[in-house]
């Protein structure tokens, strides 16, 4: 397994834990450094203290903030507009997806989760943003 | 009508007798009254009297001469005119009738004695002495002057006479005339009327059965239908109610007056104006047709929906209204089950929306346990958590198979719903079959690569591009490779493109555990599909091939399986060939 993910920091929303635990695995072993939140609100403070090169975002979240806000939220903060946004769901709604990438997601993960597929996401929009910067 | 014609026709026949009676009796009256007793009553006694007159008259000038001087000369003269008066005299006698009576047997008298008279003298004339016959010329001279009075008498009256029968003729000529006009023209007019009558009765005849048979039919109609009649005589005002559109609203045969009133009294209050507008509009010629709904008063006090459809009968020249003709249906229960229908149908679409929400909602719950199953057992298959022995492995592909079949079926479950809610609409479009394969068959390639099977393709030459909805395409295209190649245990898999005139024909082939016969149609029904009885050796193809008939279908295509048992099946799919619109 190579370490693609070394020095790299992933923030992982969501309010599940078995969903959290299973990405800090599958991104851990390639060497992600990952953090987790469990609202939205977390989310926005985490993202500011942690300032990762990532966020994986849940975009239904329970209580005020949901995924969708929260992304806004974020994205509205200048020193935290670069960093790339994956909204994951298991809604296989078109206009979920589509109003997901309207308000600023860089792209899409389908719950349930391909564990193969995940990484090679992750490691393609971290490159992306860091050679757009 | 026809009883009026009868009575002129027996008019005419009685003028007409009456004047041919009248011309008969006048002719009858004019012949009589020409019979008479006079002499004279032909233009051929008139002439020959007229003659007698004129030979006597030259005869006393002749003799006059002689009696002044009498010399041979005027003696040969005298003789001569003698001569004739006697042929003259003859003559009429000869023109006589043989019996005669009055002035008629007292002119024949004269005449014969003078005539005797005249043949005397001239028998003795030449012989006779000239100074003699002097003696003898005053006697017949005399004899002479009142024969020729006598006749010119008789001519005279004869002349009248035969006045009053040129006359008479005339008018019997008229008369005979009037008289043969008359009757040519009753004749003829009594046969025309007669012609006419026949057809006009022929015509009534057959007018009048017509008449009975539409009004039979009418009758037989609105009681099938039904119905309830109304028709005003917008003349008279009278207004006739069948007893169905009485019934209707309760009421028994006389019970409603024959008035428009009576009609317009028992419309709610509420429509009254628009039923009044609607009619004035329609009587306006500004409706092609009057059909209007409105309530009525029962008898009992409710109110009935009815329908109402009328026609206007217009007098031809002028175009004034002078009936109006309806009917009434009772459109209450009509209306009661519609309202009721519309009402249960936006309970339904509700409960439709609730269903698709719950299906959405349930889907996204199902999946979420999913996240952990599928995504865990992966894990420990892709020996990210350390080794596992072989057994393990094949215990966590079964969980991990089972997990990705448990997910095909919710999809297939949200795909079904979507389409039974009508919510899934087509989108066409041009795309190239190579471009369509490149994104189906490289997801097939793992997994056949894994079972060592052959997966192949085939397209026809000469198909490039087609139009159709791509994304639905596909899925029915992934659903059926991915089920062949789920089947098929060893050879191939491979996929047929060909064309006809009018469509595409995909074929998916495999040399897998085939389909029974009975159940060739089953595995395309999406009830069967999810129902207890799984069909035996082919479950786990989910609800992909249920799906894929609807999107197959919608696109106007046909799909269908054939098999042998143990050999293979071939899922074959068509797409008609669609002109590119720009809708």
């Amino acid at each position: 397994m190579e370490k693609q993910g070394a020095g790299k920091k992933i923030l992982v929303v969501d309010d599940i834990e078995d969903n959290i635990r299973l990405v800090r695995k599958v991104l851990g072993f390639r060497g992600y450094d990952v953090v987790a939140a469990q609202s939205g609100e977390d989310a926005i403070s985490m993202a500011q203290t942690e300032l990762p090169d990532l966020i994986l975002m849940d975009v239904r979240l329970p209580g005020g903030i949901d995924g969708l806000e929260a992304t806004q939220r974020i994205k509205a903060l200048p020193q935290l507009a670069h960093i790339p946004i994956l909204a994951m769901t298991a809604s296989v709604k078109p206009e979920d997806v589509r109003r997901a990438l309207d308000i600023g997601c860089s792209a899409f993960v389908r719950k349930p989760i391909d564990i193969d597929e995940l990484p090679k996401q992750v490691a393609k929009h971290i490159a992306r943003a860091s050679s757009a910067n | 009508m026809h009883h009026g014609s009868w009575r002129l026709v027996v008019a005419l026949f009685l003028v007409f007798t009456a004047l041919v009676v009248a011309g008969s009796w006048y002719v009858w009256s004019t012949l009589r009254s020409v019979e008479t007793d006079l002499p004279v009553t032909t233009i051929s006694q008139h002439r020959e009297l007229s003659s007698v007159i004129q030979g006597l008259s030259e005869l006393m000038i002749t003799l006059d001469a002689v009696r002044v001087s009498p010399t041979a000369q005027r003696w040969d003269e005298f003789l001569v005119s003698l001569d004739i008066a006697c042929y003259l005299t003859e003559s009429f006698l000869d023109s006589l009738p043989e019996i005669g009576e009055g002035s008629y047997a007292i002119v024949k008298d004269e005449t014969e004695r003078i005539l005797s008279a005249l043949d005397d003298l001239a028998a003795k004339a030449p012989q006779i002495d000239k100074t003699k016959a002097l003696a003898q010329h005053v006697r017949l001279r005399d004899t002479i002057t009142l024969l020729r009075e006598t006749y010119l008498q008789a001519n005279q009256e004869a002349l009248v006479i035969l006045y009053q029968q040129v006359r008479h003729i005339k008018r019997l000529q008229l008369g005979v005339l009037v008289v043969i006009l008359l009757v040519v023209v009753s004749l003829v007019s009594m046969t025309m009327l007669i012609l006419w009558q026949r057809r006009s009765i022929a015509l009534l005849a057959v007018a009048r059965v017509s008449a009975q048979e539409s009004e039979q039919r009418f009758s037989l109609a609105m009681q099938g239908a039904n119905d309830g009649l109304w028709d005003w005589d917008l003349e008279t005002n009278a207004v006739y109610y069948s007893p169905r559109w009485k019934k209707m609203l309760g009421y028994a045969g006389d019970e409603i007056e024959g008035t428009i009133t009576s009609f317009s009294e028992l419309i709610h209050p509420e429509d009254i104006d628009r039923v009044l507008a609607y009619q004035k509009s329609y009587f306006e010629d500004s409706l092609p047709k009057y059909k209007i709904e409105f309530r009525m008063r029962h008898k009992n006090g409710h109110y009935i929906d009815v329908l109402s459809r009328a026609f206007l009968v217009r007098h031809e020249p002028d175009g004034k209204p002078i009936r109006f003709v309806g009917t009434h249906i009772d459109i209450t229960a009509r209306k009661r089950v519609a309202a009721e229908l519309a009402d249960a149908n936006v309970r339904l679409e509700e409960a439709s929306r609730h269903k698709s929400q719950f299906l959405a909602n349930m889907s996204h719950e199902l999946r979420t346990p999913l996240n952990s199953i599928i995504g865990y057992t992966k894990l420990m298959l892709d020996g990210l958590e350390g080794d596992i022995n072989e057994e393990q492995r094949d215990d966590l592909q079964t969980v991990y198979n089972n997990g990705q079949h448990l997910l095909e079926l919710i999809n297939g479950l949200l795909d079904l719903s979507k389409i039974e809610a009508g919510k899934v609409v087509l989108s066409y479009e041009t795309f190239t079959i190579s471009d369509l394969l490149t994104e189906v068959i490289p997801t097939m390639e793992p997994l056949a690569g894994e079972k060592g099977l052959a997966l192949t393709h085939s397209v026809a030459p000469n198909i490039d591009s087609l139009y159709a909805d791509k994304a639905k395409t596909k899925q029915v295209l992934i659903n059926l490779l991915g089920n062949a190649v789920k089947f098929t245990d060893e050879g191939s898999v491979r996929l047929n493109v060909a064309e006809s005139d009018s469509e595409f024909v995909f074929s998916v082939i495999d040399t897998g555990i085939g389909i029974k016969e009975e159940d060739l149609e089953a595995i395309f029904d999406s009830f069967k599909q999810v129902g207890p009885a799984q069909i035996a050796g082919y479950e786990g193809t989910g609800l992909g091939l249920a799906v894929s008939k609807q999107f197959i279908e919608m696109q106007g295509g046909r799909i269908w399986a054939e098999s042998e048992r143990g050999k293979g099946s071939t899922l074959t799919f068509t797409l008609p060939k669609k002109q590119v619109t720009n809708s």
